[in-house]
């Protein structure tokens, strides 16, 4: 099949694509951005999640025949200029980052939440990315980063 | 101190979260080949026939390897250096599988996605054999002869006197046990080589422990001269030990060998949880001696570990086990006995904290059951037993150093409110929710002295613009310890950290070492920096002096510059003594050091929960969690911090609700995917205070020790202790599911 699509605000277009070929192969090794990680395959880590159409989905679960037509930002694609982004700036601040496998998805899943919601409470946070699991850190180095970034005050519902 | 002390990021941390720093599965090699792997579907076979036509036919297909086309040699994958005796167990691809998920064959293509099609097209036909699921089938004799060198290794060992015992004393004897579990680090296992047959010379990409372990391994099984292989360690997308063995490395490596191509092999998840390596199953029936004025007098524990088909590192795993009961109490006599067992299940490996966590949960709730028995606070119990300053390690005949366990429990102890907190512990449950406070404590080492190879090799570098560059054979496992050294060299120089560059393990490029594990890289690397650090500042005094024809001695070094002690305004910077060394001199601006670890200090740590048990659901909640740890000297306090948290997390989710066991006994098959594997996630995962005792040790750089390993030891055992005290039961297993509290609650009511 046919396949066009926007990719880190660049349109990328396919004239014979597999139907099943998965989002996370066709960023990983058919425009070799090597960034997007795969640590299960079926939706249950988080690590491969990228930006689609202004949401946070898992890569290795979507297929070529699912999106024509679609923007998909990548965590190549945030920082602007070379400039990384504040969030992208928190997580490094923070100290939220250890082995880093778990970050491009963390990244773009609490990245999606702020673009829908400016100021996510704590919880709201947690919730965001209860399907990223990152092994290193215990998350609240994590959850700190994003509460930085946001401008409301901090909730201090228990977790 | 200028340097260590404040928070830093990793050092690549910024690379990170660009999404740009490559590690090895993201590597593309030129003519590249990239496996997907064919394993076991049962526990215990023997291979008739494989049919790859399917598999051939497929476009990008470019072989299948399998147990009939390829060698029959067989390696250890724990065999990393001389002094470890282990037999050779397993084949590159196996004829003769021994559990699920063992190679039997691979497909090669030209791309990831059409090698993993592939493998589904392999037809496999087996020839069933009995097959042993626990330690008690094989000692039932169910697998005899699988191995010729036998199917069970056993230590047994008496260290003291065994005191004698009065009527008044507390005898008990306690029985622990835990499931097989998997490290889940989110990079699966991975590596990527790539033979020159012109040269013979063989270069490998892992995310590993230890480049001369693993050269070790390849070179002896390939039959290729050690300094023609070239072992590198890539960016480790997390190890908590499952990365420290040498598993894909002889396979990928001999696949290159014999196609004369680059070869990438990434697990898939369920791989990495079932073909790679597992912490093993344990249990352990123990017997604790104690006065009635609380002092533990002996200690006897039989251990039965399940090693999984290979034995691996559980032969030493299982001894360790018995030498870590001794790093955190002081008692009179210990009796060990421990068995690592042969069966039918994914092979078990190291884990972080190598045995010590499974130490800590069986004599921690030892204690707990004798605190209740001798009606004494657990805390007060423990303070009566722990190793104090001057203590003697009766295995390693060395000092435990300035050990600070007695602080951790009172400043826990205080910080956490331990007696207001456990009082108010039944005013807060109510018929359905169940609150309860726990603690536990544990300890742990800090570099492999006296045994093994335990020295570090440093070389620093001064360049022509002035910087200086740090190599050494390190190997970042994602925690920091890059970072660390940048600061320890950066402390010793007074020259900003991000300003040096370390380097990490490559055998073509940094020195011999034995290795990251046993948390010896700051406590012993750390060191060896410092030593090469002052060593460098020698010789950048020495070039000085000959640069300005004055006397070594009326000299001084100050963050990167040397001026005349007596006319500071004559002063030269590193870059001018640099260029002066090059051209002036014909010399280069370095040096190199070795060092040999000259201790062993302890390194400890109690932890405090508080839980709530769901008595409808079974669910417990982390409600509030305290880690106190006695660090030495914290070098970069933020990712200690950071590791710390995420040990908890881990330990939590080991004592709550991760297991691999089989959900269908009988098949061999253990859980394979994170669907059914349950690790804590960012809403579960409790917050967690972080306490560091400072004081910093005689050995370590700056008086640091290690944290990676010791910051796990006690979790699982502080939720034990907490689960416990909130339903007033006994459970001495982990993990805690649901399904067995609701049960034992079942039980309870009827
Ligand atoms: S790789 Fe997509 S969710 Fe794990
Ligand atoms: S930083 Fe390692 S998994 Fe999150």
């Amino acid at each position: 099949m046919k396949l066009t699509m926007t990719v880190n605000g660049q349109a990328v277009s396919f004239e014979n694509i597999l139907p099943t070929r998965r989002l996370i192969d066709i960023l990983r090794e058919d425009l070799q951005l090597k960034g997007t990680k795969e640590g299960c395959g079926e939706g249950e880590c988080g690590a491969c999640t990228v930006i689609m159409d202004g949401k946070a989905v898992d890569s290795c679960l979507l297929l070529a025949c699912q999106l024509e037509g679609s923007e998909i930002i990548t965590i190549e694609g945030l920082a602007k200029e070379g400039e990384l982004d504040e969030l992208q700036e928190a997580f490094v601040s923070h100290g939220a980052i250890q082995c880093g496998y778990c970050m491009p998805g963390m990244v773009m899943a609490t990245k999606a939440l702020l673009m829908e919601n400016p100021a996510p409470t704590e919880a709201e946070i947690r919730n965001a990315i209860a399907g990223n699991i990152c092994r290193c850190s215990g998350y609240s180095q994590i959850v700190s980063a994003v509460l930085s970034v946001k401008g409301s005050p901090e909730d201090v519902e228990e977790s | 101190m200028k340097y260590v002390g404040k928070g830093y990021s990793i050092h690549d941390a910024e690379s990170k979260v660009r999404g740009i720093t490559t590690y090895a599965g993201d590597l593309r090699l030129s003519r590249m080949v990239h496996m997907a792997l064919v394993t076991s579907t049962l526990p215990h076979a023997i291979v008739k026939e494989i049919d790859c036509s399917a598999a051939l036919e497929m476009p990008g297909v470019v072989t299948v390897l399998h147990c009939f086309n390829t060698t029959e040699k067989k390696f250890s994958r724990y065999k990393r250096t001389r002094d470890i005796e282990v037999p050779e167990q397993e084949r590159v691809f196996t004829d003769h599988p021994m559990f699920v998920g063992d190679r039997i064959a691979a497909v090669i293509a030209e791309d990831p996605a059409t090698a993993h099609l592939a493998v589904n097209r392999i037809k496999v036909t087996y020839e069933e054999l009995p097959a042993a699921e626990t330690p008690i089938d094989t000692l039932n004799g169910v697998i005899d002869g699988m191995h010729p060198e036998g199917v069970v290794y056993e230590w047994v060992f008496d260290v003291g006197m065994s005191p004698a015992e009065n009527e008044t004393d507390l005898v008990q004897e306690t029985t622990f046990r835990n499931d097989r579990v998997t490290h889940v680090a989110m990079e699966n296992h991975v590596s990527v080589a790539s033979y020159d047959e012109g040269l013979n010379e063989l270069t490998i990409w892992s995310p590993n422990q230890s480049v001369y372990g693993m050269r070790y391994v390849v070179a002896n099984y390939l039959e290729i001269p050690f300094n023609k292989i070239r072992m590198i360690k890539s960016t480790m997308g997390g190890s908590f030990g499952g990365k420290q063995e040498c598993i894909l490395e002889p396979v990928v490596g001999y696949v290159s060998w014999l196609l004369k191509r680059p070869v990438s092999l990434s697990l898939t998840r369920e791989g990495s949880m079932t073909s790679a390596v597992c912490r093993a199953p344990l249990e352990s029936k123990t017997r604790t001696v104690f006065s009635r004025d609380g002092k533990l007098k002996s200690v006897s524990m039989d251990t039965i570990l399940d090693s999984g088909a290979y034995v691996g590192s559980s032969h030493g795993y299982v001894r360790t086990l018995g030498e870590m009961a001794v790093r955190n109490y002081s008692y009179s006599y210990l009796h060990y006995r421990g068995r690592a067992v042969t069966t039918n299940m994914p092979v078990s490996g190291g884990f972080r904290g190598w045995s010590s966590p499974e130490c800590a949960l069986i004599l921690e709730y030892a204690m707990d059951q004798a605190a209740k028995k001798l009606d004494m606070d657990p805390i007060e119990l423990r303070l009566k037993n722990v190793i104090t300053e001057g203590d003697i390690d009766p295995f390693i005949h060395a000092t435990f150093d300035k050990t600070r366990i007695s602080e951790c429990l009172t400043t826990g102890r205080e910080r956490f409110n331990w007696y207001e907190r456990r009082k108010r512990c039944v005013e807060l449950s109510d018929d359905r929710f169940k609150i309860g406070v726990g603690m536990a404590c544990g300890g742990h080492i800090n570099g492999n002295y006296p045994d093994g190879a335990d020295f570090s090799i440093v070389n620093m570098r001064v360049d022509e613009d002035g910087a200086v560059n740090v190599n050494v054979t390190l190997h970042d496992h994602g925690c920091g310890t890059v970072r660390v050294m940048q600061v320890i060299a950066g402390e010793v120089l007074g020259i900003d950290p991000e300003k040096i560059s370390i380097r990490e393990g490559d055998t073509y490029q940094t020195p011999e070492d034995v290795g990251c594990y046993a948390s010896r890289s700051t406590h012993v690397i750390g060191a060896a920096v410092v030593k090469c650090g002052e060593a460098l500042i020698s010789a950048i005094l020495n070039q000085a002096a000959r640069c300005m024809g004055v006397p070594e001695d009326s000299l001084k070094y100050d963050s990167g510059e040397v001026y005349v002690k007596s006319d500071p305004g004559k002063r030269m910077t590193l870059k001018e003594i640099a260029i002066a060394a090059h051209y002036r001199f014909q010399e280069s601006l370095d040096v190199k050091i070795q060092y040999r670890s000259p201790a062993n200090p302890g390194v400890h740590g109690a932890h405090f929960a508080r839980v709530r048990v769901d008595t409808w659901t079974g669910l417990v909640t982390v409600q509030e969690y305290l880690a106190v740890h006695d660090i030495g000297r914290a070098i970069n306090p933020s990712m200690i911090v950071g590791q710390v948290q995420g040990a908890v997390q881990m330990g939590c989710g080991i004592a709550l609700t991760e297991t691999m066991t089989p959900k269908n006994p009988g098949t061999g098959r253990t859980v394979n995917s994170l669907r059914d594997y349950h690790v804590l996630n960012a809403f579960e995962s409790p917050k967690v205070e972080v306490v560091l005792i400072e004081d910093p040790s005689n050995y370590g750089p700056f008086g640091a020790k290690g944290i990676g390993e010791v910051c796990f030891v006690p979790v699982s055992a502080t939720i034990v202790s907490a689960v416990n005290n909130a339903l007033g039961t006994d459970f001495n297993f982990i993990p805690m599911t649901p399904d067995k509290i609701l049960d034992h609650l079942k039980v309870r009511r009827q």
